[in-house]
């Protein structure tokens, strides 16, 4: 049994190292690339969302390296990705692929977890779970260097500094091959970043991402946004991150679960029913990213995005009642990079605007008071 | 007396009759938005957004075409209506969108439909309208008429009119007469005559005869969905399914029609499953159809006058076949 699985974010190296751990064959797909996302376009339905094409791309990639298995991502939600599966097993079936699909539902703990004993040659709890948590920590760890390098792209001292750090600890986390590694590897690639920054420089203007978590989560994808606006001097704040959700999943996060629980009581009085409009969180994040004091939210989401699309339409007003932009940003496979680009610079160049503005006035007002 | 506004969009086209006649029964002014039109579409443009599916943009329009001369819009917020099983997200939350987008919107009753736990009663979930509009009592007979309405929803077909404006209606090929053709789609598509160009209307002005789900026995439809291998967990979608395989299964329909309309999420799925269906039934002949405001109905003429011939030759070609092996 040779298993594949399509690409999301930092999940690829997690789930290599899960595997690993278990004894199992795995044949990584090939990054995503022009090819994948020409080739899923091809294959899937025209009106599907794009996260459908990629990872359909990627499992044709993977099946063309010698993969028999397939493991793909599902859910209980009421987005499509619940239903994903189905139609991709008929459609690399309809193409001559012979293969098992393993559908994998994140929503319910012990479920996913007691997917994972259908892999590798150990299959008792006691293998797996041990595995599955050291797949976290890597999940985490990985996240936790994507922050570090949005905190540091900014304000770095040498201009493409932070990307070469990335690429080095990101490599480092990889290789490791137990928890104390990873935290030494963690804690070092800290030091390395705060060494990177200048302290004189400050980072133009503050950006919340919010929307849809595998165009959020997935470089290839959404054109490496976080770190396009890096290199413009915008710090960036994601509020989507597949470690924590899982974690969250297994309700080991009781902080993250008050978080969220507040995030929807925000959208409430735009949009209800969180479980079934999941829209509604990114309403919530958008509020408060008003709270926390940010310039402007990006909405990120693939076209024809059922939940997203939701929380575009009322998103207009949120905007208004707030007071803060909104750049809602519909991504589909023929999106290109030179479009979406000039699209973030020119939101950034009218927050920056916004925000001289502001401190004017605030000064003006000031003076006229005194 | 209030007057209640309810759209002519939507689950409108699903539970009309119960709708319809729950308020007659509160002894309240029913205003139902008049048939699709350019006007409505163009006005459900004006206040919704680009991106979102066909259906919602007309039910917008309908909503704020209505909205100005009623008392209050009814919206229900159809959560899911069995258990284990959504509605389409665009469904739960398009109160909200009303509320936020259309400026000026009359009062909203949206009560609150949810058997994802538990079955509630349907007094339970028509009481919040009852309490809202001060007619507590006439609550009991009010749900017990509108349920009998409902009931013959299934064998209520609204009648094609054998008027039309086909353009090929004098030609009347012999062997388009009395062909036997299955549409499959949500009842929004079907029942609404502007988003599918008259389909039914030119269908039957050819002398063919048309079966929607509505002439499915709804007990078969059932027993069909606990048959599905990895049922759709959204309730239209799972309907849809059942459907399809009951049509391509009996052996008494010669093509299913397929009406999907434009940016539809579910649909998009379940396209896939349905042509995996089609493919494995090759004696019934099969087309989707993709309708958005921008499809031409030349476009549609062209496909469906196609469509009907490859059908006609391929039953003259069977017959000629057998009466050669009959000599």
């Amino acid at each position: 049994m040779k298993v594949t699985f399509p690409h999301m974010g930092p999940l690829t190296v997690a789930m290599k190292s899960v595997f690993m751990r278990l004894g199992q064959d795995i044949i990584v797909p090939p990054p995503t690339s022009h090819r994948t996302i020409t080739l899923g376009a091809r294959y899937a339905p025209e009106l599907v969302c794009l996260p459908f094409k990629v990872t359909l791309g990627n499992m044709i990639e993977g099946l063309e390296m010698g993969a028999d298995t397939v493991a793909m991502a599902t859910s209980h939600g009421n987005c499509r990705l619940g239903f994903y599966w189905p139609a991709q097993e008929i459609i690399l079936r309809d193409l001559g692929f012979k293969f098992r699909m393993i559908p994998v539902n994140y929503d319910k703990p012990l479920e996913f977890l007691s997917e994972f004993r259908h892999f590798g040659e150990r299959t008792g709890w006691t293998d797996v779970l041990p595995a599955f948590l050291f797949g976290i920590r890597k999940l985490l760890a990985l996240e936790a260097l994507e922050v570090l390098a949005m905190r540091t792209r900014p304000r770095e001292k040498l201009k493409g500094c932070t990307t070469r750090l990335f690429k080095k600890w990101h490599a480092a986390l990889d290789g490791s091959r137990d928890s104390k590694g990873l935290k030494r590897a963690i804690e070092e690639a800290r030091g390395a970043f705060l060494d990177a920054r200048s302290y004189g420089k400050e980072p133009l203007a503050k950006i919340r991402i919010v929307g849809e978590a595998y165009m959020m989560a997935e470089p290839n994808v959404n054109f490496h946004l976080q770190d396009k606006l890096g290199e413009i001097g915008v710090e960036v704040e994601r509020s989507y991150w597949l470690g924590k959700r899982i974690v969250r999943a297994l309700r080991l996060d009781r902080k993250g679960q008050r978080e969220h629980e507040r995030t929807i009581r925000e959208a409430t009085p735009y949009m209800r029913y969180p479980d079934l409009c999941t829209g509604c969180q990114s309403i919530g994040e958008t509020i408060q990213a008003v709270h926390r004091d940010f310039d402007g939210v990006i909405l990120i989401m693939p076209f024809t995005c059922m939940p997203e699309v939701l929380a575009q339409s009322v998103m207009h007003k949120v905007s208004e009642d707030y007071r803060i932009p909104v750049l809602a940003l519909p991504i589909d496979e023929h999106s290109d990079e030179g479009g979406v680009s000039t699209r973030l610079e020119a939101f950034v160049d009218l927050l920056v605007r916004r925000k001289h503005m502001k401190s004017k006035e605030e000064s003006g007002s000031r003076n006229a008071s005194n | 007396m209030a007057r209640i506004g309810i759209p002519r969009a939507l689950l409108y086209h699903r539970y009309h009759l119960l709708w319809e006649s729950f308020f007659r029964g509160l002894g309240e002014e029913v205003v139902v938005s008049p048939q699709t039109n350019r006007g409505i579409l163009e006005l459900g443009l004006q206040y919704c957004l680009t991106d979102i599916c066909l259906p919602v943009k007309l039910a917008c329009g309908h909503a704020a075409f209505i909205a100005p001369g009623v008392d209050y819009l009814f919206l229900p917020r159809v959560l899911s209506v069995e258990k284990g099983a959504y509605s389409c997200p665009k469904i739960v939350a398009f109160p909200d969108m009303i509320r936020v987008n259309l400026p000026g919107a009359p009062r909203i009753l949206d009560p609150i439909i949810d058997m994802r736990k538990r079955i509630l009663s349907h007094e339970k979930q028509f009481r919040e309208v009852a309490l809202e509009l001060g007619k507590i009592r006439f609550l009991g007979k009010a749900v017990h008429e509108a349920l009998k309405a409902q009931k013959s929803w299934f064998c209520a077909e609204p009648d094609a009119k054998n008027e039309s404006s086909f353009l090929f209606k004098e030609i009347k090929s012999a062997g388009w007469k009395g062909l036997r053709i299955a549409l499959l789609g949500h009842p929004y598509n079907l029942f609404d005559s502007f988003v599918n160009f008259n389909l039914r209307e030119r269908l039957a002005s050819l002398g063919i005869n048309i079966l929607t789900f509505k002439h499915l026995d709804p007990r078969s439809i059932e027993r069909e969905t606990e048959t599905l291998e990895c049922p759709p967990y959204w309730t239209a979608a799972k309907e849809l399914l059942a459907c399809a395989r009951l049509f391509f299964n009996s052996s008494s329909v010669d093509g299913v029609i397929y009406l999907i309309a434009f940016e539809c999420g579910p649909d998009a799925l379940l396209k896939v499953l349905i042509d995996s269906e089609a493919t494995r039934h090759p004696e019934v002949a099969y087309m989707s159809l993709v309708l958005d405001e921008h499809t031409g109905e030349a476009g549609v003429e062209t496909r469906l006058e196609a469509f009907l011939d490859a059908i006609a030759r391929r039953k003259r070609k069977l017959t000629f076949e057998s009466t050669r092996c009959g000599t």
